[in-house]
């Protein structure tokens, strides 16, 4: 089935009102498209779908390919009161995917601190916040989900990789888009109010890492060894280290291996 | 007064502490200042000032040398956000400015991130960057200058 417009706002019902919803058949990035609308002064809700993303932006540059129908791809533009910074958002948003698959019946997911959606701890989707340049309390959410596994995929990759459908599996995509989108507008309400602290201990319930024995890496400096205590109010991962607890705002999570 | 009174005066003042003796005997009247050893004493005074002076100024040039460079006359950008400070957009790219590059208003000058929120910040102002505050892939604190653009 087609994504179309009219069909993810009969999805959505009321909520619909709240979104501007644009779907394109190929983009290079559905986060880069949004920066520069949101720039040109796009309305809060405004959402960039693609069908096909040739150049989608992950963290810090690295790439994310999507094919059409093997994934969903997205994203949505929120303004948030000025003056708040969204510390945790990404965080947040993990929470709201989580909910929205399991509502369409793809539960058992879990969320890897700080962007990461897992199943069977392996790779289902990621997340990557930008914030609006001249304008730090709007943010643009991408959204990038595995739906199927595409065929041509390097083996190590495929083997960090999850998707939801099985082979052979269909799911309306629309519907799919419509749950992710009425939960985002759920969570993204409790954050705009409580902050990342409303959603947190829903973020825990989720989270695959909890007291497991983990490795911290990032660009700079050796990896480091702790035991990953969750994370705080702000959304950052609680590491301890020796003892004691760090508070750690940057850096990739991985299972140490025992 | 004879000569040998008046060595014996001197050499009492010089094995003294006192920097001058002044005595009168009826019409005559001698004053002897300590000017050859007050010159010592100068230089030990001096000396204790010299050796104390790299002591003393030994902290003072990191603050020094961290306040000339960072604190150039310009506009001063601030994070305003905590999180890691990039200067590029990907590890292998590079860095969005140098300093002694022109910049326009609105140009990018480095990214901070905090658990996968990416704040690209923009110049706010036209100029030269004069100074970079923040190391690649060091942490910032809201309100922590990174910039100087003159």
């Amino acid at each position: 089935m087609p994504v179309t417009i009219a069909a993810i706002a009969a999805n959505l019902g009321v909520a619909a009102r709240r979104f501007d919803i644009d779907v394109l058949p190929t983009c290079d990035s559905t986060n880069a498209v949004l920066l520069a609308r949101a720039e040109a002064g796009a309305p809060s809700g405004t959402v960039v779908i693609a069908e096909e993303q040739t150049a989608g932006r992950g963290r810090r540059g690295r790439t994310w390919f999507a094919s059409p129908g093997d994934s969903l791809t997205f994203s949505l533009l929120w303004r948030f009161a000025p003056g708040t910074a969204p510390a945790g958002l990404s965080l947040a948003v993990g929470v709201a995917v989580a909910r929205a698959l399991s509502r369409v019946g793809a539960g058992g997911t879990a969320l890897k601190w700080p962007n990461d959606i897992l199943r069977d701890d392996r790779k289902l989707g990621g997340i990557l916040v930008e914030l609006v340049p001249g304008a730090p309390h709007a943010a643009v959410i991408g959204i990038g989900i595995n739906l199927r596994l595409p065929v041509a995929m390097p083996e190590d990759v495929r083997a960090a990789s999850a998707a939801i459908l099985a082979a052979g599996d269909t799911i309306d995509a629309n519907s799919l888009y419509a749950a992710l989108l009425g939960e985002l507008l759920a969570t993204l309400e409790a954050f705009a109010a409580g902050g990342f602290a409303a959603i947190r201990p829903e973020w825990l319930a989720h989270h695959a890492f909890q007291d497991a024995r983990v490795s911290l890496t990032s660009d700079f400096g050796p990896p480091r060894a702790g035991i990953c205590r969750g994370v705080d109010s702000d959304g950052a991962l609680l590491l301890e280290v020796d003892g004691r607890v760090e508070r750690i705002l940057s850096g990739e999570v991985s299972l140490r291996p025992a | 007064m004879d000569l040998r009174k008046l060595k014996t005066l001197i050499d009492l003042v010089q094995n003294s502490g006192i920097s001058e003796l002044e005595i009168s005997e009826g019409e005559e009247k001698i004053r002897i200042a300590k000017h050859f050893t007050a010159a010592p004493a100068t230089a030990m005074v001096s000396m204790p000032v010299t050796s104390t002076a790299p002591a003393a100024v030994a902290p003072a040039p990191t603050p020094a040398a961290e306040a000339a460079p960072a604190q150039p006359e310009g506009h001063v950008m601030k994070a305003p956000m905590v999180g890691t400070f990039y200067r590029a957009g990907a590890p292998d790219a590079a860095p969005f400015v140098e300093i002694g590059q022109t910049v326009k208003e609105g140009d990018t000058l480095c990214v901070i991130e905090a658990m996968k929120l990416m704040n690209e910040i923009e110049a706010d102002v036209s100029g030269v960057i004069k100074a970079i505050q923040v190391e690649n892939g060091q942490a910032v604190e809201f309100g922590q200058p990174m910039f100087v653009i003159g």
